[in-house]
This record gives C-alpha cells, structure tokens and sequence, in this order.
C-alpha cells in the first residue's frame, strides 16, 4: 500500500510537471494563437485580368476559381477563365503597312489587311498552389492585415479563337505563377497575381513556303506573299486582380 | 519478550503509525497542494502576460547605413528586343524610411524571335538597343512586414517606392534623359545583408527614323544587398 500510495503521488507529480512544460516556451510555434487563415478552409475567388508583353492579340480576362486548402501552405482547386481579344498596336502596325504596300492595292484593291492570329478564348486549370510566405503588414506604421504570398502551378485545357482565317482550337494550356493575398477580414481577400498561361498558338514563321506545308497553316496576308504559319507553345502572362471568400467564415487559432 | 513487544507498540503508537489511510491522505494533501501551487502559478503567467508588454525590437535596420547591392536585371515588357542588364546600386539610408543613391545598368540587347518572325510580313522593322544606363535615385519605405516561412521563421521586409533621375544611352546615339519610377521588396537574410527584387520603369523619348516615340522600359532587378557598418547597436535594451 505504501508503494502504491508513493505511485500515485508521483503521477500526480508527473501530471503536474507536464501542463507546466506545454506552457514552456521552448516547444513554442513561431507565433502563438495564430489564424489559420487557410488551413481546412473553402476559397472562392473571382477575378480580372489581362496577358502583358503580347505580340499579336492581347487577352481581357475574366476568372473565377475554387481551391481547398488542406493545411496552411498547400491547398489544390479548379480555375476557369473566359477571354476577350483585342488587337495589340504591333498587328495595327503591320496591317497598316501590309495595306499601305503598293502590292497589295493592286492585288486587294479597296480592302485592308488582316493579318492571322489567335487569342484565348476559354481556359480551364487544375492547379496545386502552396504558401511559403504568410504574415503581417504594418502600413505607415499602423497594423493593416494579414498578407500571404502564393505559388500556384497547374495543368488543363484551353479554347483558343482563331482571328483571321485561323480556326478555332481546343488544346492544352499549363499555368505557373505566383502572387500576394491580402486579408483586411478574417474571411476576404484582395489578390494580386500574375499567371503565365503557356498554350500552343498558331504563329507566322519567316521562311520560304516549302511543297509540303499543309494549307491549312499558309495565309495569304497581301502584299504579294504568302506566310506559312506553326503551333509553337506560347507564353502569355496574365496580371490579375482578383477577391476570394473563405469558408467558413470564421477562422480558428491555432496553438 | 511480550513485555518488549508490548512497550515497543507503545512507543510505536505514542509517534506516527504509517497505515494505508495515512499514506493516502498524504498523498492527497500533496495533490492539493501541488494542484493550488500550479494553479498559481498558471495564474500568475497569464496576469504576467496580460500586463507586460513585449517591444519587439526591429530587426530590419537602415539608419544611417550604406547599402551596397550589385543587380542583375531583365527587361520585361520588350517585344522585339531582349536586354539583360547587369550593375549596382549604392544608397545611403538617411533615416530608417528614407534614402538616397546612384545607380548603373549596363545593358546586353539582341533581337526577340518576333523581330525576325514579323519580317515574313515584309515589314521592316527598327529596333534600338541599349548600351547603358546611370543616374540617382531616392528611396522611401512605406511598408514593412514579418513574413513565417512554411511556418518558421520570421523573415523581416519591407516595400520600398523608388523614383530616379539620369541618361540611358541607345545605340550609338546620344544619351536620353531618363526619369524612371517602381518599387521593390527587400527581405532580410541576416543583420547586414539583404535579398532585393524590384520592378522598375525607366521612360524616356527614342527617335526613330519614323519620329520619336515614347519609350517605356519595365525591368525586373533583383540583387543581393549589403549594410555596411555590419553591425549596429540597439539604443534599449530588449
């Protein structure tokens, strides 16, 4: 009984030493009572955008995601982007000249040139982003928010508008990118981000036409020639401003 | 032999006789005092925690420190040219906020795969490379932030405004005055050096042969910075 008596008050001894180490600062995250702003949450995003540095087509982009979160820094989700083509100044530039040559107001008289080019219409993305970076910002000296910064990477499809003679073509596109999260609440986010989309356009090449290049990538621009054109897997980087809702709305602490 | 017996259970009885009772209610008096001990003292933590304040001292410090940063730097919005650059910035920090410096590009420019592609248009084309750039600059840092790294950490930066004066020289023509606007992170790798990426647009006015046009010359900088003195001081203790 004596022996007994001397283990129970040991395990009590024990217990006792134990909570006061889990309030020891040693075994401490790096920041305590920590939101977890991410982890196990459902993220909604919506956005705007458009690609930069294009050569002959520039793409206005609308784009609404999901993504699942499953620990703070990685989290996984679907993407789908609709987009409007507009002609960028180096095509007005060269259709400009084209219809301005002597040769093609003889061959077209009357008629501008257009020339061939593609944009992209329609893109859907499976992608895996993670979270490196994650903390505060202080603005002017005042506490703003939480703020993050992503790498998101990922793989799908992509509906590219042909212009010009080129049709329409559904192919596949790869996104690699990254951007910055802000949190002014615990449950929205304004994003800033920039996503190159690589997709394979159609685009003119500068060489002789050969005997067996297919029809359906030579086109006649005027200007008395005839430019055969090749898919060549095109970088198209998109800036895009965008808000994203996290469900649910409440977010825990952690540790 | 009885009569020892007898006196030594006397003696025995007359003191502290350990029974299984007993050593229970000792061990229970040790639970409750142990109990009320760590309650006071889980107590007395968390009053301490409600009443002091920890100052956390910065550990991103500019005053006064010269910041000496060779870059490499990557002309982003070009379509039918490229330029990598490669130079160095020297700032001094005036105040923790402010600063002032000189910089230097030297630029390496060749033609973009569209230069030659848009020629099957019959097009001509006419492309400037860049030989240099110099010119001062000031600095102001309006943000700055503690990141954790996968949940470590933390990394210390901050955002810094930048707005320069100073000459690029194109070609083999005269140097073009060159005023240039952006802004860049600076993350802190240890006391006195620092990792910075920046993005930056230098404008000036090209002459073509076909008239002057307004250029605009978006680059990525990046480059690894170093505070010089090393080390530095704190005025209060932590």
């Amino acid at each position: 009984m004596k022996r007994l008596s001397v283990i129970v008050a040991l395990v009590i001894l024990g217990t006792m030493d134990a909570r006061a180490r889990i309030g020891g600062v040693s075994d401490a995250p790096a920041v305590r009572h920590r939101l977890e702003l991410r982890q196990s949450r459902h993220e909604l995003s919506f956005g705007l955008g458009m690609t930069l540095n294009d050569a002959y087509t520039r793409n206005v982009l609308i784009r609404g995601g999901y993504q699942y979160h499953f620990l703070d820094w990685v989290g996984v989700g679907l993407e789908a982007a609709f987009g409007a083509q507009v002609k960028t100044a180096l095509s007005s530039a060269i259709e400009s000249s084209v219809t301005n040559s002597p040769e093609f107001r003889q061959e077209f008289p009357g008629k501008s040139a257009t020339i061939p080019r593609n944009g992209l219409q329609a893109l859907l993305v499976a992608k895996a982003s993670v979270v490196p970076f994650s903390g505060k910002l202080v603005l002017f000296g005042n506490y703003l928010g939480y703020v993050d910064m992503q790498v998101t990477a990922g793989g799908g499809m992509a509906l590219i508008k042909g212009i010009g003679g080129l049709s329409n073509r559904t192919t596949y596109a790869i996104a690699i990118g990254g951007g910055f999260r802000f949190y002014p609440t615990n449950y929205l986010s304004v994003n800033l981000e920039v996503l190159d989309y690589m997709v394979p356009l159609v685009v003119p090449e500068n060489r002789e036409l050969a005997p067996n290049d297919s029809a359906a990538y030579v086109f006649p621009v005027g200007g008395g020639g005839r430019v055969p054109y090749r898919e060549h897997l095109t970088q198209n980087p998109a800036f895009l401003v965008g808000v994203s809702v996290f469900l649910p709305m409440v977010a825990e602490r952690g540790y | 032999m009885n009569g020892r017996t007898v006196r030594d259970a006397r003696t025995v009885s007359s003191g502290f006789r350990w029974t299984p009772r007993s050593s229970l209610f000792v061990a229970g008096c040790m639970g409750l005092v142990f109990g009320l001990a760590s309650s006071a003292r889980a107590q007395g933590a968390g009053d301490t925690e409600r009443n002091i304040r920890v100052l956390q001292q910065k550990a991103l410090i500019r005053y006064h420190r010269v910041e000496v940063m060779p870059t490499f730097t990557l002309a982003l919005n070009e379509t039918l040219t490229h330029h990598l650059g490669v130079g160095g910035v020297v700032r001094f920090h005036i105040t923790d906020e402010w600063s002032a410096g000189a910089e230097y590009i030297k630029y390496f420019g060749f033609d973009s795969a569209l230069a030659n592609e848009i020629s099957a248009f019959g097009v001509a084309k006419e492309t400037r490379f860049m030989n240099h750039y110099f010119g001062v600059q000031g600095a102001w840092v309006p943000a700055q932030a503690k990141f954790l790294f996968f949940g470590k950490g933390p990394v210390h930066w901050d955002f810094h405004l930048i707005a320069g004066l100073g000459a690029t020289r194109t070609g083999f023509a005269a140097h073009r005055v060159t005023g240039s606007i952006g802004g860049g992170f600076r993350f802190l790798l240890w006391r006195f050096l620092t990792f910075d990426v920046e993005v930056r647009d230098f404008l000036f006015m090209e002459k073509y042969r076909a008239g002057s046009q307004f250029v605009n010359n978006v680059v990525f900088t990046t480059g690894i910075g170093v505070l010089m003195p090393f080390t530095y001081r704190y005025e209060f203790p932590k």
